[in-house]
């Protein structure tokens, strides 16, 4: 997957899990310092990216604290080669 | 809708207004109006021992004290948000605890398990059945798990009206778990059997594991 891809892929689970997005989402954006997602939101967009990815993101586990998009595209790209 | 006072109480030894007493209360009034109408998400951010507010759309939450959380209904393709405050003033009356209504807990290792319910199918004995069965998972992770909460569900289609099986069983498949504050947060994917079984939906549920 490219990073475009894997942008898009971050969007769309960001999407199902707030309903509708306000601006762009780009690499820079940390979901959680400005306030797109808090911490129950952030499961459930996991949840929704690991399941629209269709594999289980290894890097992610239960402490994981990084919502940077740019270090999740990294993520998603490594995991789906 | 507008505002309405929801009829909440403490129930049993429990010193909290329990989720499923929200949205049941909630569920009854929505049902009122339009019987055809499922609850699709539901998120609490804090829980309370005071009454609470129920304020539907975008209406003001006025006297009413801070938020709690959010749900959301679909009533025929429409949105219906609603809000839940807490209400300022004396504490909930206490009321009698119900009977449990799951049994043949079976965990399967892994945070999730089956179990099986007998209800009366109505939507607070089916969501307390779901989540009793769900706090019985997590209590059995270990012996110093502790202020076991349900937090939310999402991408649900449970029907407000009384729709739902009397007899059937209920796996969880845990999905996600994560922790944040000093807690535990897990989602976990609810599967239901029995006649009008609701369709699958995801749970989020957060403990404290004392180390």
């Amino acid at each position: 997957m490219t990073r475009e891809e894997a942008l898009a892929a971050i969007t769309k689970a960001l999407t199902e899990t707030v309903g509708s997005v306000d601006g762009d989402v780009t690499e820079d954006t940390d979901l959680v310092a400005d306030g797109m997602l808090d911490s129950l939101d952030s499961m459930t967009f996991l949840f929704e990216l690991e399941n629209g990815l269709g594999t289980k993101l290894e890097a992610i586990d239960e402490t994981y604290e990084d919502f940077r998009v740019g270090a999740l595209v990294d993520i998603v790209v490594q995991a789906t080669g | 809708m507008a505002s309405h006072v929801l009829e909440v109480g403490l129930r049993g030894t429990r010193d909290y207004v329990q989720g499923s007493q929200i949205l049941a209360r909630t569920a009854e009034m929505v049902a009122a109006d339009q019987p055809d109408a499922v609850l699709v998400s539901a998120k609490f951010t804090r829980i309370t021992r005071h009454g609470v507010v129920a304020v539907f759309g975008e209406d003001a939450a006025v006297g009413a004290g801070e938020e709690i959380g959010r749900g959301r209904f679909d009533v025929s393709g429409e949105r219906l948000e609603v809000r839940w405050h807490e209400r300022p003033g004396p504490e909930a009356p206490r009321i009698d605890d119900v009977p449990g209504s799951t049994s043949g807990l079976a965990p399967d290792g892994a945070g999730g398990g089956t179990c099986a319910f007998a209800i009366g199918g109505t939507f607070e004995s089916y969501l307390a059945a779901v989540i009793e069965f769900v706090k019985a998972l997590h209590a059995g992770r270990g012996e110093r798990v502790t202020d076991i909460w349900f937090t939310a569900l999402m991408g649900a289609r449970l029907p407000v009206a009384p729709a739902y099986p009397a007899h059937g069983t209920l796996t969880a498949t845990a999905e996600v778990e994560r922790i944040a504050h000093g807690r535990l947060q897990t989602l976990s994917l609810v599967d239901t059997t029995g006649d009008g079984a609701p369709p699958r939906y995801q749970i989020c549920f957060s403990c404290v594991i004392e180390a």
